[in-house]
C-alpha cells in the first residue's frame, strides 16, 4: 500500500477550498449578469472582452498542462526529457500570464476598469485571482525545476505542485466560458 | 403543551393559505430566467462541497482499502 504524501493530501484539500473560492466568484458573476438591467451584458459603453485572443491564451495554458503531464510521465525513465517538458510547461505558463497582462492593458485603455461597471469589477476580480494563482504555481514549478536540475529528487513536492498547476489549467476554461461569453 | 399543539396545527395549516410566502424578492419577483439562475447557482454551491469532500474521501478509501 502506497501512502499518500502529506504534501499531496494538503494540496488536495487546498485545491478543494480553491475550487469553492472560484465557484463562489463565478456564481456571483452569473447572478449579476442574469440580473443586469435590460439583460444587456456587457453594460452599455463597456468594451467587449477579446474572446478570440483569449482563446489563443487558453490554448497556451492547456498545452502547458499537457507538457507537465508529459514531464511527470518521463520523470523516472528519461529525467532529461522530463526536465525539457517541465521547462516548456513553465515557459508556456509565463507566456499565458504575460499575454493576459497585455490583454488587461488593452482593456484598461478601452475604459474597462474595476470601477467602470460590475462587468469590469467581476472581470478583474475573477481573472486577477486566477492570474495570482498562476504566478504562485509558476514560482512553485520553477522551484521544483531548479531542485531537479541540481539532482535532488522530490517526488512529493513535484506531485503537489503538479496538482496545483492542473487546477490552474483546468479552472481557466470554466472562467473563460463563463466570463468571456 | 396546549401552545405547542396549536403551533403544530398552525404550521400544518400554513400551506393551505392562498398566497405563497415569498421570502426572496430577487428569486420570486424577477423574470423566470433570473429565478432559474438563482436556483442553478444555489444547487451548484450546495452540491460542490459535498462532491469535493466526498470525492476526496472516496479516493482515500479506495487507496487505503
Amino acid at each position: 500500500m502506497r501512502r499518500v504524501p502529506n504534501g499531496v493530501l494538503g494540496m488536495l484539500i487546498f485545491v478543494a477550498a480553491e475550487v469553492m473560492f472560484f465557484a463562489a466568484l463565478i456564481s456571483a458573476h452569473t447572478i449579476a449578469r442574469s440580473t443586469a438591467l435590460g439583460g444587456m451584458w456587457p453594460p452599455p459603453g463597456q468594451p467587449r472582452l477579446p474572446v478570440e485572443r483569449t482563446a489563443f491564451n487558453t490554448a497556451v495554458l492547456l498545452l502547458s498542462g499537457v507538457l507537465l503531464w508529459l514531464a511527470n510521465r518521463y520523470m523516472n525513465s528519461v529525467p532529461r526529457l522530463a526536465r525539457r517538458y517541465l521547462e516548456g510547461a513553465v515557459g508556456l505558463g509565463i507566456a499565458f500570464v504575460f499575454l493576459q497582462g497585455v490583454e488587461w492593458v488593452g482593456l484598461l485603455r478601452e475604459g474597462l476598469t474595476l470601477r467602470s461597471s460590475s462587468h469590469g469589477a467581476f472581470f478583474y476580480l475573477i481573472v486577477g485571482a486566477h492570474a495570482l494563482h498562476a504566478v504562485a504555481a509558476i514560482v512553485a514549478l520553477a522551484w521544483v525545476y531548479l531542485l531537479m536540475r541540481r539532482g535532488r529528487q522530490m517526488p512529493a513536492a513535484f506531485a503537489a505542485t503538479q496538482l496545483f498547476w492542473y487546477f490552474v489549467v483546468l479552472v481557466w476554461p470554466v472562467i473563460y466560458l463563463r466570463v468571456y461569453f | 403543551m396546549k401552545f405547542c399543539s396549536r403551533l403544530v396545527a398552525a404550521a400544518g395549516l400554513a400551506p393551505l393559505l392562498p398566497a405563497a410566502a415569498r421570502a426572496c424578492a430577487a428569486c420570486a419577483a424577477g423574470d423566470p430566467k433570473n429565478a432559474g439562475t438563482y436556483l442553478g447557482m444555489t444547487l451548484m454551491m450546495s452540491a460542490l462541497p459535498l462532491i469535493l469532500v466526498g470525492g476526496l474521501a472516496y479516493w482515500l478509501w479506495r487507496r487505503y482499502s
